[in-house]
């Protein structure tokens, strides 16, 4: 019996082929591409936040001794904070201290920065996560919905466009101070502000998603119209399947790609959006932190807190296009 | 635990100051249990606490076993938690006082916890380094409505340059502050430029925006820039003297005679914050002699100073800006130079 036939340089030819394989997987050149970009963006982030927070107007050493400290005291703060260094000394020693995992010491509440933002950073994920939960939560049922009625009803696309253009046009901080007006000052049922307990998050995650729940439903509609009259669709409705069958089995996950995607973008635009919520309600986070620090011509926290936000934004993409191209891998491709 | 306002570090903080930015220290009447940096800082009252001020008029009830003071920095948002409940104490600098004070179950004391005057610009080369002109703005100026614009009408017209309340009183000052006189204004002013600069710090400087207006009505050209409050401050000590007018802020704080003083005499800036650059040899002399006296030699002395400036129209007094001070009806406590003093709080 002859197992196999191995004509000469055959065996290397194969390697060769495993070899490339393994190169040319897709996962891994995807994961290389995005790594790569990831850390282009980081850099020019680091960069780029480094020289604009020393644009920002006001003297930081001056905020730290007073109104009334002499030119002296002032001359010395700036020294003992390093601000009188040329701006190339100070920027290589951010990088160092960065590169040692060292973010630096808040000029006004002298503390690590690590420590600003380990306790700030998680009620901004919180809150960005719930405000997620809202736009996805009221935006996909409500566009499925609103595209099965508007088979039905002639007149109820038009209302249903003007409605969410009117509420994705809305700004967060219109929002929340409707929403504390009429839920926490006329019914008094929610609370206005801080972070006191689970139904703390309710006004503030409404003030943030509702906006973009709006815009999603609005495309969720679109895609449902759109897969609607799609082949295998004419052919399920031709079977008389339950709409339930239809919209959850049939229409749903195909919804899901162009939804998913949407939602990475949006939820970058998110955490712009609780840096107003978190004002307006007091919610103790990275963008009340950061609005402070401004204030403060505080650059180490400035600093800080814009990578942080930076690295959450980055991450999220990450995970959507990591998600993404679990459900369908052809956006691997896409990449390239 | 530092006092922001005097200075005053505690003996353990002086021996090993690395403390203060770590642990509790000090004499007072709560020592700090936790603390979110910058967000909120939770206070426990010391049980055997016996010692400290005892304040006129502290009110009666129990002493609070624990604070919990959270940093709000928009006003708005302290308002909602005081109207929903969630704040039982809060200080107000804006029209949102409007919002709590004078509602049922608030209680609410305004006091003054700025001063404000007028600066000009004398050193040479500006408009305002001729006492004529000085004396014109001073008459463009209805300092009523000026006070108006900065503190809503809740300011006080300031009749010295001293901290209201003061025990150093004499001849009534306000005879040396020109009467609004539009038209003796606009006979000097007509066609002249100035260059304001402001702080927004208070009702987002439209106390300088008002002053704009009064120039232009003058037949004056003004222009205005307001700033955030540190940009101003770095702005009037950097001795650029890019300006022509500025509305002087001044913490009431300390309670002192004259608070403000070193900011219209003395050194100029960088070296001092004379940022006018005032040159009025009487009146620095009143200030050297006020400042190495006590009593009824320090009071006359302090009161020609004052005569000084404003006979030579180096400066004008407009009005307090208050802080208010609101409690819910089942706390009471009290306020010294605009601020809280945490330590009156009582519950009823």
């Amino acid at each position: 019996v002859i197992q196999s036939v191995s004509a000469p340089g055959a065996a290397s030819v194969k390697e060769a082929r495993s070899r490339r394989a393994w190169h040319d997987h897709p996962w891994l050149k995807f994961l290389a591409r995005r790594s790569l970009g990831i850390l282009i963006t980081l850099v020019i982030l680091v960069v780029v936040t480094f020289f604009i927070v020393h644009l920002v107007p006001g003297d930081p050493a001056r905020n730290v001794v007073g109104v009334n400290a002499s030119g002296q005291e002032v001359a010395r703060m700036r020294q003992q904070l390093g601000l009188d260094d040329p701006l190339s000394v100070q920027f290589g020693d951010y990088i160092w201290g960065l590169l040692r995992g060292n973010l630096g010491t808040s000029f006004t509440q002298h503390v690590a920065v690590s420590v600003i933002i380990g306790q700030r950073l998680p009620f901004t994920a919180l809150l960005a996560a719930c405000s997620l939960i809202v736009a996805l939560g009221l935006g996909i049922p409500a566009g499925i919905l609103a595209a099965a009625i508007d088979r039905r009803v002639s007149w109820f696309r038009g209302v249903f466009v003007a409605i969410t253009s009117f509420g994705g046009a809305l700004p967060e901080y219109v929002v929340g101070t409707g929403l504390v007006f009429i839920f926490g000052l006329t019914f008094k049922v929610l609370p206005t502000g801080e972070a006191n307990g689970p139904t703390s998050i309710i006004l503030p995650a409404l003030a943030v998603g509702l906006g973009p729940a709006a815009v999603f439903a609005r495309i969720v509609r679109n895609e449902v119209a759109s897969i609607w009259t799609e082949e295998y669709m004419v052919v399920a409705r031709a079977k008389r399947l339950p709409s339930r069958i239809l919209y959850l089995r049939h229409i749903l996950p195909n919804v899901v790609t162009s939804t998913l995607t949407l939602g990475g973008l949006l939820l970058v635009s998110l955490l712009g959006g609780t840096v107003i919520a978190e004002n307006i309600f007091a919610w103790p986070g990275l963008g009340t932190e950061i609005v402070q620090a401004i204030e403060d011509s505080d650059y180490p926290t400035i600093q800080a807190v814009i990578l942080m936000l930076g690295v959450l934004a980055t991450a999220v993409n990450l995970i959507v296009d990591v998600a993404l191209g679990l459900l369908d891998p052809r956006s691997l491709l896409g990449a390239r | 635990m530092a006092n922001f306002i005097t200075g005053i570090v505690c003996p353990a903080g002086v021996s090993n100051p690395t403390i203060m930015t770590t642990k509790s220290e000090g004499t007072g009447p709560y020592v700090l249990q936790s603390e979110v940096s910058g967000s909120s800082y939770t206070l426990r009252a010391r049980k055997d606490y016996t010692w400290g001020p005892k304040f006129p008029g502290q009110p009666q009830g129990t002493l609070p076993s624990q604070l919990v003071a959270t940093v709000v920095t928009d006003e708005n948002a302290a308002a909602n938690l005081m109207l929903t409940r969630a704040a039982d104490v809060s200080a107000f600098q804006t029209s949102n006082a409007s919002r709590v004070d004078g509602q049922k179950g608030f209680t609410a004391t305004v006091q003054p916890v700025f001063l404000t005057y007028l600066i000009y610009n004398e050193a040479p080369g500006h408009p305002t380094a001729s006492q004529a002109v000085r004396k014109a703005i001073a008459q463009a100026i209805d300092r009523a409505a000026l006070n108006s614009a900065q503190t809503n009408g809740k300011g006080t017209l300031m009749t010295s340059l001293g901290t209201p309340g003061s025990t150093c009183t004499g001849p009534d000052p306000q005879t040396l502050i020109p009467a609004t006189n539009t038209s003796a204004a606009s006979k000097v002013l007509k066609g002249m430029s100035f260059k304001i600069i402001g702080s927004e710090i208070l009702n987002n400087g439209q106390g300088q925006t008002y002053l704009q207006a009064a120039l232009d009505n003058a037949g004056a050209n003004a222009s205005l820039t307001n700033l955030d409050n540190e940009s101003w401050v770095d702005d009037l000590n950097s001795g650029k003297n890019d300006w022509d007018l500025t509305i002087q802020i001044e913490t009431n704080g300390v309670g002192s005679f004259f608070t403000a003083t070193p900011s219209f005499l003395g050194p100029v800036p960088p070296a001092g914050h004379n940022s006018g650059n005032v040159n009025n040899a009487p009146a620095l002399a009143q200030y050297k002699k006020a400042s190495e006296t006590l009593g009824t030699t320090q009071c006359q002395a302090w009161l020609q100073m004052q005569a000084d400036l404003l006979s030579g129209n180096d400066i004008l007094p407009l009005s307090t800006a208050p802080n208010t001070l609101v409690f819910d009806s089942h706390v009471t406590g009290l306020g010294v130079g605009g601020y809280f003093q945490p330590g009156t709080f009582r519950i009823r």
